[in-house]
């Protein structure tokens, strides 16, 4: 069920996606039966252009969230070749939850812009936010950390509506990218960085070790921390994870680059006389846990884009743990530039 | 409970469940394939359960491991529900299924499983944490108990915590002294008195509407709740629980746990902090407060029933008392309707009208909470019977089997004129949340070990419970009732009916 192409203006958008209720509405009336509910939870807003090349695989990972999280989905795709300037198509998302009749339906809208056409943007989310629920915005351009934030773009035009803005600073330049996430929360949004969510599996599994042996929570029993990444350059997860491990060890971890391919955190290991904790990805989807007193295994899910964004969409309000590791991050950058 | 480790993150990481072994006693039973395997199970398939676990099943019949296997294999199959089956992931979950066969009166049958929970230790690394599981019937309660002590069973390195599924006994002397034997070998902190009510998502929920939201609170008392109802209402019979249900009844199954606790989740005192102590104290409470009737009350403020053949859907639906295993004069209440009266500032003088039932029209839970007409009527409302005064509004808290909340209020009918007729608005926990929801006892198995006792019932409040009951229960015991006195297939006898219009109310048609 889908419409056309069409301008996008507000009242014409809204005006389809009744239509688009109004013919599965017609099923329903035929089978006799209500054989479609809406859901709605929030508006999602995908922000993407040219240069994302997994915008395809994103439209999927959108499909799948709908399941988990059903909103008002929204991509906002800016291109040089968008027809008339900007335009926007609708339709509906449905699927059938296992073993029920029912199915369930959500809106999705594709709006096309021409970037010189961005500054019109603003007013047209304006009209197509689901009122009173929550604004997710997920920002796909790596551009973004790139120009000013102060550019006109259509990430900005949308940010003013974001209860939450959801970035993945891997690949970026660290203190750009960390800059431009403190500017955002400095204006009062709640920002994820999928960086961060990448950590989960790791951090949970350190957590786990932690809490079944708590004497390395001791004071002075682990005296070095030590985190191997694979890339060029220190990455931001690698940042975040340092951040993290000095909640409760009051010590300095070092870098070291890794020889494993890709990007991202390899490596973390934590030692003093008495304790070992080492925790290191030994497959695309796997970590080995090695400690004083045994090893295993750890499934390293939640990497896709899907678990990452489902996990990033069930917390909407603050997150105090992020936020510490967030602002010693920031902080430790500022430092560094202070120092040069 | 969550440790203070600056290293958790509830936000974000799972609870998990942590290196332990699990003995089921009663492995055979209904229960342990119908709920307890499908939800272990389930949480192997969402990797919350670790290498360093193991299941040990034990029931008189005697089989090796392999067989166990790929009977509780054939139970899962059958039994998960809202999830597929996952052959890769049962042939990994399989590897902790052990089974020591013995009667649980003999104490060889504890030294077996003792020998098998030492094996388990070294193979699967559980850190000698053991979690015992009571899905026996009821009167071989404090016989494991008493044995596991004898054996040694309920000390070592590790933690030791036991599951009692209800009943807690059968009257207050009887849950005391169950109580009693059991404190003898474990203190109340390792004890877990199961009300599987009370793990689902949607009773949660109730907490999360009441005290998350700012709005509906102030409205949450006397001034404003005229009359609140909570029915459990089950289409089928006694489904070979016969023998088991006619010593038991509604009364005992259904009201005196699961509709208490859930009377006491939707009217608690908001606890100054959410954890266990402070909820569980809060229900407690609210249970202290609930009225005792007088033994001459009983009649006024509660209805036993038993539903009679009936034919529904062009089937023929036996009577209770030609079900198998019943007596062919049982005095069984299969249906129990009671009034209740909360003591306190917040709800003196609201009745709390709940009802439990077999063969009802369908299979339906939830709570309607009716507020007060306005002052003034000034609309009518347009009914089949033509113009009457407004129906009050109505808030519907649906615990399963659609599971959601419901308002009901009044809106103006479109055209000339000023008729009002009510409309609902309804919000729909499946499509809101679109993810599939645990099973209550796959949330409480998580909490049980990982040590959170907040949805298990505590002592004091299966005593105040039981504290209410009891006086209807003894004046049932002494009455000869008319039975049947219900159709299979309706809403309950007339006499149910009856007690609400003396209060000048109706029960309404979930």
């Amino acid at each position: 069920m889908s419409s056309g192409m069409i301008p996008a203006q507000p009242e014409k958008i809204l005006r389809a996606l009744g239509e688009v209720w109004t013919s599965l509405g017609e099923e329903e009336r035929h089978q006799g039966k209500p054989t479609v509910l809406r859901a709605c939870a929030m508006t999602l807003i995908v922000v993407t252009d040219e240069d994302d090349v997994e915008s395809a695989s994103a439209t999927q990972t959108l499909t799948e969230l709908m399941h988990a999280h059903p909103s008002r989905a929204i991509v906002l795709r800016s291109e040089k070749n968008a027809e008339n300037g900007l335009s926007a198509r609708v339709f509906a998302q449905c699927w059938k939850p296992f073993g029920k009749a029912q199915q369930i339906c959500c809106e999705q809208i594709e709006i096309s812009v021409h970037p010189d056409r961005a500054p019109d943007v603003g007013p047209t989310m304006l009209g197509i936010v689901v009122p009173d629920l929550p604004v997710v915005v997920w920002c796909r351009q790596c551009s973004v950390f790139r120009q000013s934030s102060k550019a006109p773009s259509a990430l900005n035009s949308v940010l003013p509506l974001a209860t939450k803005i959801v970035v993945d600073t891997r690949g970026s330049n660290l203190s750009e990218s960390i800059g431009v996430l403190a500017e955002w929360r400095k204006q009062g949004h709640v920002v994820g960085d999928l960086e961060w969510t990448r950590l989960t599996a790791w951090r949970e599994t350190l957590a786990t070790a932690f809490g079944e042996d708590p004497t390395i929570l001791q004071k002075g029993v682990v005296q070095s921390a030590q985190i191997e990444y694979a890339g060029e350059s220190v990455p931001t997860s690698a940042r975040y994870m340092a951040a993290w491990l000095q909640r409760g060890f009051p010590i300095e971890p070092s870098f070291v680059q890794g020889s494993g391919s890709g990007a991202g955190l390899s490596r973390v290991t934590l030692s003093g006389a008495e304790v070992l904790v080492d925790l290191a990805q030994t497959g695309p989807t796997c970590l080995r846990l090695q400690t004083r007193d045994q090893q295993r295994r750890v499934s390293l899910s939640g990497s896709s884009f899907y678990e990452l964004m489902h996990e990033e969409l069930t917390i909407l309000g603050p997150d105090p743990i992020f936020d510490l590791a967030f602002h010693r991050v920031a902080a430790s950058i500022e430092g560094q530039e202070t120092v040069h | 409970m969550a440790d203070a480790s600056p290293f958790q993150d509830p936000l974000r990481f799972e609870r998990r469940v942590p290196p332990c072994a699990i003995v089921i006693f009663g492995a055979n039973g209904d229960l342990t394939k119908r709920k307890l395997l499908p939800a272990l199970y389930r949480l192997a398939y969402e990797r919350r359960i670790p290498q360093s676990f193991a299941v040990v099943g034990n029931s008189r019949t005697d089989m090796p491991d392999d067989e166990f296997r790929s009977r509780m294999k054939e139970s899962v199959q059958k039994f998960i529900e809202d999830s597929p089956f996952d052959e890769s992931v049962w042939r990994s979950f399989e590897q902790s299924l052990y089974y020591v066969s013995g009667d649980l009166k003999d104490p060889k049958c504890y030294e077996a499983i003792h020998t098998k929970l030492r094996e388990i230790e070294r193979d699967h690394q559980t850190r000698d944490n053991v979690l015992y599981y009571l899905s026996t019937q009821p009167s071989y309660y404090s016989i494991v108990v008493d044995c596991l002590g004898a054996a040694g069973m309920h000390e070592g390195k590790g933690w030791r915590r036991i599951v009692v599924e209800k009943p807690f006994g059968h009257d207050l002397s009887s849950a005391q002294e169950l109580s009693k034997r059991i404190h003898e070998v474990f203190p109340e902190n390792e004890v877990y008195r199961i009300d599987h009510y009370l793990g689902k998502e949607t009773v949660q929920n109730i907490l999360a509407f009441r005290f998350g939201n700012g709005i509906f609170e102030p409205l949450w008392n006397r001034r404003y709740v005229n009359n609140v109802q909570i029915t459990a209402a089950e289409s089928i019979g006694v489904e070979g629980r016969g023998s088991y249900y006619q010593e038991a009844g509604a009364l005992r199954d259904m009201i005196q746990n699961h509709l208490l606790q859930v009377m006491a989740t939707v009217t608690m005192e908001p606890p100054s902090f959410f954890d266990a102590d402070n909820v569980r104290d809060e229900r407690a409470k609210l249970l202290r407060a609930v009225r005792v009737m007088k033994r001459d009350e009983v009649p006024l403020y509660a209805v036993s029933g038993q539903y009679g053949p009936a034919r529904v859907g062009g089937q023929d639906l036996p009577g209770f008392r030609h079900e198998g295993g019943v007596d062919p004069n049982a005095q069984t209440d299969t249906y129990a309707a009671v009034t209740f009266f909360i003591d306190n500032w917040r709800w003196a003088g609201v009745p709390f009208y709940i009802r439990s039932g077999k063969r009802m029209p369908k299979r339906v839970t939830d709570i309607a909470i009716q507020f007060n007409a306005p002052p003034l009527a000034m609309f009518q409302q347009e009914t089949r019977l033509g113009p009457r005064s407004p129906r009050p509004n109505l808030m519907v808290l649906r615990i399963q089997p659609e599971e959601g909340i419901s308002v009901r209020f009044l809106s103006k009918s479109p055209g000339s004129g000023m008729r009002v007729r009510p409309v609902s608005m309804d919000f729909n926990y499946g499509s809101s949340f679109g993810e599939r929801t645990p099973t209550a006892y796959e949330t409480l198995l998580v909490d049980a070990m990982a040590g959170d006792p907040t949805l298990y019932t505590r002592q004091d409040m299966v005593e105040a419970s039981w504290q209410v009951v009891e006086p209807i229960l003894e004046v049932w015991q002494n009455t000869k009732f008319d039975f049947p006195n219900y159709e299979a297939g309706s809403w309950g006898p007339k006499a149910s009916d009856d007690m609400l219009n003396r209060q000048g109310h109706t029960w309404r048609v979930p």
